[in-house]
């Protein structure tokens, strides 16, 4: 069976840790959001931004990508500058 | 060395353009994307567009087929160099190889029509002529395939009438760049002798001992010897064997497999293409993926002592992996290239960064 949280299509929103993954799971199903998106656990903060660095000079790259990322540690300038 | 490639009209590609190349270039793609057709343009540019060097690329694709006992085979056979695989109105569409924005450095294949009259001694000349100005009513022209680098003529190829067998003028500018190149195939046994004596008992052949033990530590001589077991079929063939630490008898190359007889033909290359360019199509062909970081790191040492520019292709992601793993700490002296289909220009160019490569690589995002 595949991994929900490593879904690797056309849109895909990425998340650190897999409790994100099922949280935002989680919130979909309680507002009745449609499945038009897939989710990806990347591992953490970094992994996050370097794979949304390669997905988007990828052969075929996804047409859409969103992130979720924490903001916890830092200043916020920094995080967007990373994006 | 070639610091940027701009190709034209040559084959699939309508224009394609590589800003930036530096000592060694590794470029990956998808099948039909035009990685072999790349590595011809290099061929010919090397070649300053030579009649050899097109029959030979023309004819490893079977393109010198004929459809017909009375078809003028050549200039069908040329059509397949072009983009389109038509050969072109005379004076449009010229197949452009080279640095970009460089035009002196351009090697430029073009048709051409030329009139031949005489000089004042009486001599036979030909005259270029407008190709708006053709018509019935001129006699004697020629057409003809010529290839200039700047505005000098390189090489002549009439095609009308077609004489491939004993072509054409060359003029001093005609010899180029020295270039080798490994295909995905071995390189044939005569090739592979020539090689060997160029370099036989000089520091080089030191050079690529030294590269064979990356598989095995233990080689400690390579030699090429006469085959007698063929002598009559073959008198000239001659084999690689190679001399290994701890075992009496000598040993022919393709007994240790094929990691090292590829890597013996890729190093030997190199170091036959001093002051040049060395293309090979299909690095990883039978290598391991445990030795492909040494193995790059290797040619990226051998390729700036000897002033060799590298343009490889590959299909593999451990190729990919081993070369990214030496690029971290040669930055400046490698670059990383995707090429994709394009339906305007024919191909596209993707450059990556050092730090993109590493990021799809660790994130085990598709770079292919």
């Amino acid at each position: 069976m595949p991994d929900i949280c490593k879904y690797e299509g056309n849109s895909v929103l990425l998340v650190e840790g897999k409790t994100d993954c099922h949280s935002i799971l989680a919130l979909c199903k309680f507002f009745n959001l449609p499945q038009t998106f897939g989710i990806y656990q990347c591992g953490n903060d970094i992994r996050i931004l370097k794979r949304l660095n390669a997905l988007i000079i990828q052969p075929d790259p996804p047409e859409f990508v969103g992130v979720v990322i924490d903001v916890d540690t830092g200043n916020i300038q920094n995080r967007w500058l990373q994006i | 060395m070639l610091s940027s490639l701009l190709i034209c009209n040559y084959r699939v590609f309508n224009e394609i353009k590589v800003n930036q190349l530096k000592q060694v270039n590794l470029f990956v793609g998808n099948n039909n994307t035009g990685k072999s057709c790349l590595l011809e343009a290099l061929q010919i540019y090397a070649s300053n567009g030579a009649p050899q060097t097109l029959n030979h690329i023309i004819s490893s694709r079977n393109e010198n087929w004929k459809i017909k006992v009375d078809d003028n085979d050549f200039h069908h056979s040329l059509a397949y160099l072009f983009n389109g695989y038509i050969l072109p109105e005379v004076g449009k569409n010229s197949i452009v190889i080279g640095p970009v924005n460089d035009y002196a450095r351009q090697l430029i294949i073009s048709l051409k029509a030329f009139q031949i009259s005489e000089d004042e001694d009486g001599r036979k000349i030909r005259i270029a002529i407008d190709p708006k100005k053709i018509n019935d009513d001129i006699i004697d022209v020629q057409i003809a395939l010529e290839s200039m680098m700047g505005k000098k003529r390189c090489h002549y190829i009439p095609l009308d009438p077609p004489q491939f067998g004993n072509p054409s003028y060359k003029s001093a500018n005609g010899s180029g760049i020295n270039y080798q190149i490994v295909k995905t195939q071995l390189i044939s046994d005569e090739k592979l002798s020539e090689l060997w004596d160029n370099i036989n008992l000089t520091d080089l052949e030191t050079e690529i001992i030294s590269c064979l033990k990356i598989i095995d530590i233990n080689i400690s001589g390579v030699a090429l010897v006469s085959d007698m077991s063929i002598r009559l079929e073959n008198p000239n063939k001659r084999i690689p064997i190679v001399r290994i630490k701890g075992i009496k008898e000598r040993v022919p190359l393709k007994t240790m497999g094929d990691g090292l007889t590829r890597l013996f033909h890729i190093i030997l290359a190199l170091v036959n293409a001093k002051n040049g360019l060395l293309l090979i199509d299909e690095f990883e062909n039978g290598l391991h993926w445990t030795v492909l970081p040494k193995i790059w790191n290797a040619i990226i040492k051998l390729s700036k002592r000897l002033n060799v520019q590298v343009i490889a292709t590959t299909h593999s992601r451990d190729c990919i992996k081993g070369f990214n793993e030496i690029w971290q700490s040669n930055e400046n002296d490698a670059s990383f290239y995707r090429l994709e289909n394009d339906p305007v220009n024919g191909g596209k160019i993707i450059a990556y960064t050092n730090e993109i490569l590493s990021d799809a690589i660790d994130s085990e995002v598709e770079v292919r």
